[in-house]
């Protein structure tokens, strides 16, 4: 009674253990194998889950070209399966064709009614080859070895591309610079390949972008895909998100991965019982090319090569505050893209503030089909004086390609009230010299100004000129020097150069006299101006010179005759008329004067030529 | 006379409109110098480059000028004008400790080679004196000395010490006039320039980093770039463009 409670029981929580169905339907054609021998047959399987059978209408067997059905009769059978607490169950019907001629054949679409709906299935390829070039015979092996085949060659059966490859699947082909691109490198595999011990066969590489890894998950569950035809069970090996360096046509490097795998045909059962024969093959995906664009011109003066979509928050740890007490200010940069290489946005932190390098944090999540986190810069900040104080709104720029333009994301901030007094506060960070400890000193005032065209000494004129000129006075002072001297001993050379001035002298007196209207200082006056400058020129003194011995000389110093008495009758008529008795008129005298200087100058350009 | 007056009027006028220069000089400067007291050293920057533009310019510009660009982190440009103002104001106490400062967060990665002590006594006597006042000192020497060489030729003395003098006074006058032209030559010569942004040096054997902020002697132009020195002695060549001459 009790075992009947106990069995009663575990019916119950069976039965109300057992979950919701899976309503998704599908409808997949499959075939038994891609490449059959000209003697052998193909079997097309169409299978249809996520229904019950009785909702289904039984299907007409998929007309084919190149290939000959067998019969329209079709085998059917059921499948239920429960993973992961979800229920599946699936029908399949299944038909043989024989094929016509060696070559490419094909199994058109089938069509599958369920209940209200029609379900289509894609065209499946088949390959015919000759009898003799038809894939490796499959072969199974009971218990320990023992072949149900003639076969006894120990080949292991051949594991082909169809069998096991790999795809690259990338979310976009042309980006712009720096835009995120995710790329799902997936392995396809047949059900009976098993692949186990994978590992990457060579080094992969990706010149020109930033990588960054996204999150695999730690025990992977497959997914069924049927390709072609082929039901595949399908992983991701490998996540990245890459981001473009430079622009133009750039290509990431295949990878490859090799990996032991099961011929999918050796062991339909996955049976312990059959030996397991795993060969170590080798695969690798396509290259992948990808455009880099440069972002578009115009960029917004902070804009420091962020690409991505980004919100911007500001945060002040607190509003009011005392001289000499820290806060913080915070900056959070959140969104998705290249969050390792954001740059810090520059608040512009009024001067009064001592300001500390900002400390940097990053969180990345990669999780999702993208690479998103937020980049966090905190700056410590010091009020050095009292007051209320305004940080401007902080702005932070990027490009965001899905609408091809710059945005510029701005947060504000509330005022900053600081109370106290900044000597208590101060009196801890300065020097002896009374700078701040670990600060600059920011301000000069006293500007004494300079040229900002500096123009060295050796390239100024002036310089030479002031250089020059001392030499100069030296050079005037021997001059005048020697003259000197000269004047002092060379009593001939002394009256001679004397000779032009006196005479000037003279002639100035006598113009003098002559305004006066005093006859005889005017005469002497014009008497020695004249005499004596023959006197001076001859080196004689003039002095009770009789007319006779001045004729003499003048005759000696080359002075024409006519000259001579020319000079002569001027002094005799100076003579005559000093010493009249009735003062000559002014016009007389004025015509003796211009007589007189016409004489000096005569007779003074006849010695220039004599003595020079 | 008339020639006279117009020479005056032209003097006046070149007086007047360099007052006039200088007081838009002290002016602006003012003006940048409330900048920076209120946080606004990006504005400050352009307000002083605008005082440079007037043809005027002093240590304290540049001083005030660096520490707006070290504000803003722009340790290179910081380092470029510290070290213009120290052409300018030589160990100046404030000056010498915000170079402190700036060298502190430059982190350079290269030793410094001991400076030759010819080499620091020369910084040393034209950080004291500008070439100015060793061009008064001497041009005062040699004035005096070619008045003793007139004296000389005038009255003819042949005292020793007089010679002494006149040789004394000529020799150590133009000994100062020669420093003085080297003074000045060495405040427009390029000598020196910071680094202003991260780059790479390359020599014959590889290649160095050189982070922001790091004073490298200019030796010229090449073909292969800027030649220059790093202060550990390692020659080599960089992109002109990251070079701020001081």
């Amino acid at each position: 009674m009790q075992r009947t409670i106990v069995l009663i029981g575990l019916a119950s929580v069976c039965f109300v253990s057992i979950p919701h169905y899976s309503f998704a339907q599908t409808v997949s054609g499959l075939v038994s194998s891609p490449t059959i021998g000209a003697q052998e047959t193909v079997s097309y399987t169409l299978e249809i889950s996520g229904t019950n059978a009785s909702d289904i209408v039984n299907p007409s067997p998929p007309a084919a070209e190149g290939l000959t059905l067998v019969s329209p009769i079709a085998s059917r059978g059921t499948n239920m399966s429960i993973v992961n607490g979800r229920v599946s169950r699936s029908v399949s019907y299944t038909w043989h064709y024989r094929p016509e001629e060696e070559g490419s054949a094909r199994i058109l679409e089938s069509n599958v009614t369920i209940g209200d709906s029609t379900f289509h299935t894609s065209p499946v390829t088949v390959t015919v080859v000759p009898q003799a070039q038809r894939p490796s015979p499959q072969r199974r092996s009971l218990f320990g070895g023992f072949s149900l085949f003639d076969n006894p060659s120990d080949v292991p059966p051949e594991v082909t591309e169809q069998d096991i490859f790999i795809r690259a699947i990338q979310s976009d082909r042309e980006v712009y610079l720096n835009e995120q691109i995710a790329i799902d490198y997936k392995l396809y595999f047949r059900p009976g390949t098993m692949p186990r011990n994978s590992r990457q066969a060579d080094s992969w590489d990706a010149e020109g972008f930033w990588r960054e890894e996204l999150d695999l998950a730690a025990t992977p569950v497959p997914s069924l895909v049927v390709e072609n035809g082929i039901r595949y069970q399908v992983i991701s090996i490998r996540r990245i998100a890459v981001f473009p360096t430079r622009a133009g046509e750039l290509t990431i490097d295949p990878l490859k991965i090799s990996a032991e795998v099961q011929s999918p045909d050796a062991d339909p059962f996955n049976s312990p019982l059959f030996s397991r024969r795993y060969s170590t093959v080798e695969r690798a995906s396509p290259v992948i090319n990808i455009t880099s664009n440069p972002l578009p011109l115009g960029a917004p003066d902070k804009f420091r090569g962020a690409v991505g979509q980004y919100t911007l928050r500001a945060i002040l740890s607190r509003n009011t505050l005392e001289v000499g007490e820290a806060l913080q200010l915070t900056l959070t940069i959140e969104g998705t893209g290249n969050i390792a290489l954001i740059e810090a946005p520059q608040p512009e932190i009024p001067g009064i503030f001592e300001v500390y390098d900002p400390e940097v944090s990053i969180s990345k999540t990669g999780t999702n089909a993208l690479i998103r986190g937020s980049k966090t810069f905190t700056w410590l900040l010091i009020p050095r004086s009292n007051g209320t104080f305004q940080i401007p709104p902080v702005e932070f720029v990027y490009f965001d390609p899905s609408q091809a333009r710059y945005i510029v994301r701005s947060s504000s901030l509330n005022p900053i009230t600081v109370t106290g007094t900044a000597a208590t506060a101060s009196a801890v960070t300065v020097t002896a010299s009374g700078f701040p400890f670990d600060d600059i000193a920011v301000l000069k005032r006293d500007p004494q100004w300079v040229t900002a065209t500096h123009t060295p000494l050796h390239q100024g004129t002036w310089f030479y000129l002031l250089l020059l000129v001392p030499v100069l006075g030296v050079g005037v002072t021997a001059v005048l020097r020697r003259r000197t001297t000269r004047l002092a001993t060379d009593t001939a050379w002394a009256r001679n150069q004397r000779a032009h001035p006196l005479a000037r002298k003279h002639l100035k007196t006598a113009r003098k006299r002559l305004s006066e209207g005093d006859p005889d200082p005017f005469y002497a006056a014009l008497e020695q101006s004249v005499l004596g400058f023959v006197g001076n020129r001859l080196n004689v003194h003039e002095r009770g010179l009789t007319r006779a011995q001045l004729a003499d000389l003048l005759n000696n110093a080359g002075i024409r005759t006519e000259r001579q008495q020319e000079l002569i009758k001027f002094l005799d008529t100076c003579d005559a008329a000093r010493f009249a008795p009735t003062p000559p008129a002014i016009a007389l005298m004025e015509k003796h004067y211009a007589q007189g200087s016409r004489i000096l100058s005569t007779i003074a350009r006849e010695l220039e030529s004599v003595i020079p | 006379m008339r020639r006279g007056a117009l020479l005056l009027a032209l003097i006046a006028y070149v007086g007047l409109a360099n007052s006039q220069q200088l007081e838009d000089a002290l002016r602006l400067f003012d003006e940048a110098n409330g900048l920076v007291e209120s946080g606004a050293y990006a504005e400050a920057i352009v307000q002083y480059h605008a005082v440079l533009e007037t043809d005027f310019a002093s240590g304290a510009l540049y001083h005030n000028l660096a520490s707006a660009y070290f504000r803003l982190d722009e340790i290179g440009e910081a380092t470029r004008y510290y070290e213009r103002a120290r052409r300018l104001l030589g160990d100046d106490p404030q000056l010498l400790h915000n170079i402190q400062i700036v060298e502190a967060q430059v982190q350079s990665p290269f030793s410094v080679l001991p400076t030759p002590f010819w080499q620091a006594w020369w910084y040393t006597l034209f950080s004291q004196h500008g070439a100015w006042w060793f061009l008064i000192s001497g041009m005062c020497l040699y004035l005096i000395a070619c008045l003793l060489y007139a004296h000389h030729i005038w009255s003819q003395t042949r005292s020793n010490w007089h010679r002494r003098a006149r040789v004394g006074t000529l020799g150590i006058g133009l000994l100062l006039l020669l420093i003085a032209v080297l003074v000045s030559g060495e405040r427009s010569s390029i000598q020196g320039a910071a680094i202003l942004e991260p780059t790479t040096l390359i020599t014959e054997t590889g290649s160095i980093d050189v982070p922001e902020g790091v004073k490298v002697s200019f030796i010229g132009d090449t073909e292969l770039g800027a030649e220059v020195s790093l202060p550990n002695g390692v020659r080599g060549y960089v992109d002109a463009s990251v070079l701020g001459f001081f």
